[in-house]
């Protein structure tokens, strides 16, 4: 964005380089669904026109983006990764696709993502498989599979997703992507896909914290559109990063909510750890409380929820379902309501004592975020020859607490092992994203993790 | 991709009733711990007033 605003490279130039390197790498990465050349280079080089002129730039201006595929454009119906038959193209663009264009984003494409988001691996069987850009043989995650793939492969600086129980930071830290799910009610909705109204949110995923931080500055904030967009003040998040985090306490949360962890992740979150002191961060043990709960309770609503919007194919047409989808939704479908209820009615009060409890000797809060590197795509495939459950069923315990009780988190890149991509997670109060960018970026600028990039 | 079946198979049976028996246990469990009273509309209203001051208006 620097380089272009500054007239050092052009927009068209940068746009055109991308969409180069993307059909290439569409063959084996298979992260887009599809790719708007035309219209970018349009874009390209009305941005170019802009700056010619002295025209006033905002904060992305001319920065190739791609978005999951489930948000509306004005004229296109997105696939949100499934089977959904035929239907009408929407009049209006999602919220988060008119403050991306007005800040001079240019969008060039909608991307890769598990079946409806409900799935954790980035398989699809509709679309075929989008692979880890590190490994094809290993997934990517999900369900955000195509954004973390593409800024993973750094084909782009940076992408949009979605993060209902972990499908940003799981995606993010397998593929080597910063990537936060921001406060509920932070960013608005209006446009997008739901997938589980209570849980929903929508973050960006970057090469780098900077990017990261940016582009969440543009999409938060209230919207006439969508009710739940919270009335709260959006920080310039970017302008914020730098320093030291002298002043800050960093809690370890139980032991980094470490059970079964690989090794070179446990050391890896040793590591960090080490790092952030070193940046002047005082350290404190904490404790989750009502974690595991929460994250039962997490399950109850997403099911009830997915259940309840995927109502009518559910009972019409269950067959355009994948098995792994269906059985999700079956589950929903037989959730006693006054229970759903009761889960959502307790939130308000578990989130209170959590944040008395966690953030009363801490600022952020550092948990483990995968526990291992990304498994092998042969091995996650629901229901398939070779299926291993247990490879994935501790997968989203660290993320989903956090969806439940409406925290904003971070995931940091920060390691390899087997070759493969890790990250670690750090949580905030709510709507503190600006402290989890600035305890981020100072552990980006002591490491070079994101400075790595996968061989083409 | 492979036309899937319109019925359940019937080996998601014993897997469908033990999730749902967790699941309901969860909302016990919260039962147990809650104050009678809350709505929905009360989270929403929690998260800002549980913002750090510095980002309040």
């Amino acid at each position: 964005v620097t380089l272009i605003a500054s007239s050092e490279v052009s927009a068209r130039d940068c746009v055109a380089d991308c969409l180069r390197r993307i059909h290439a790498s569409q063959s084996t990465l298979n992260a887009f669904i599809a790719i708007d050349d035309a219209r970018a280079m349009e874009h390209a080089e009305a941005a170019d026109r802009m700056r010619a002129v002295g025209g006033r730039l905002g904060p992305l201006h001319g920065m190739p983006i791609a978005i999951k595929d489930m948000f509306d454009r004005a004229g296109r119906r997105p696939g949100c990764g499934a089977d959904r038959g035929g239907g009408d193209t929407t009049r209006r663009d999602a919220t988060i696709v008119e403050r991306l264009e007005r800040a001079g984003a240019i969008i060039v494409g909608a991307l890769h993502m598990t079946e409806y988001a409900l799935g954790l691996t980035g398989h699809n069987d509709h679309l075929g498989d989008c692979t880890n850009p590190w490994s094809p043989a290993h997934v990517t995650g999900g369900s955000s599979s195509g954004p973390a793939a593409v800024v993973g492969a750094r084909l782009l600086p940076a992408a949009i997703g979605s993060d209902t129980g972990a499908s940003i930071r799981i995606p993010a830290a397998w593929c080597g992507a910063v990537g936060i799910k921001p406060t509920h009610g932070r960013v608005s909705g209006a446009g997008a896909m739901a997938m589980s109204y209570s849980l929903d949110t929508i973050g960006p995923l970057a090469s780098d914290m900077r990017g990261c931080a940016l582009m969440l500055g543009v999409i938060a904030g209230a919207d006439p559109r969508d009710p739940h967009a919270a009335a709260v003040p959006v920080p310039d998040y970017a302008a914020a990063l730098g320093g030291d985090l002298r002043r800050l306490r960093v809690g370890v949360i139980d032991e980094y909510f470490g059970d079964g962890l690989d090794p070179g992740v446990e050391a890896a979150l040793g590591e960090a750890v080490r790092v952030l002191r070193a940046c002047g961060a005082a350290i404190v043990e904490v404790k989750a409380l009502h974690a595991d709960l929460a994250r039962r309770l997490h399950r109850l609503v997403m099911a009830a929820e997915a259940a309840a919007i995927h109502a009518r194919m559910l009972e019409d047409s269950p067959e355009r379902f994948t098995a792994e989808v269906r059985y999700r939704l079956e589950l929903g479908r037989r959730l006693p309501a006054k229970d759903y209820l009761a889960a959502l009615r307790g939130r308000a009060q578990l989130l209170r004592e959590f944040v008395a409890s966690s953030f009363a000797r801490a600022d952020v809060l550092l948990t483990a975020l995968v526990p291992r590197p990304a498994p092998a795509r042969d091995r996650t495939r629901f229901g398939a020859p070779g299926f291993e459950p247990a490879l994935l069923a501790d997968i989203p315990k660290r993320t989903q607490p956090f969806n439940y009780l409406g925290l904003p988190a971070l995931a940091v890149p920060c390691g390899f092992v087997a070759d493969r991509p890790i990250g670690f997670q750090l949580v905030g109060r709510p709507f503190d994203e600006a402290t989890l960018f600035k305890v981020g970026e100072a552990y980006e600028r002591a490491t070079a993790w994101h400075r790595r990039a996968p061989a083409h | 991709l492979a036309e899937q079946p319109r019925s359940i198979p019937a080996e998601w049976e014993p897997r469908l009733a033990s999730d749902v028996a967790e699941l309901v246990d969860a909302a016990a469990s919260l039962n147990r711990l809650v104050a009678a009273g809350e709505s929905p509309v009360d989270f929403i209203l929690a998260l800002p007033e549980l913002a750090p001051r510095k980002d309040k208006a």
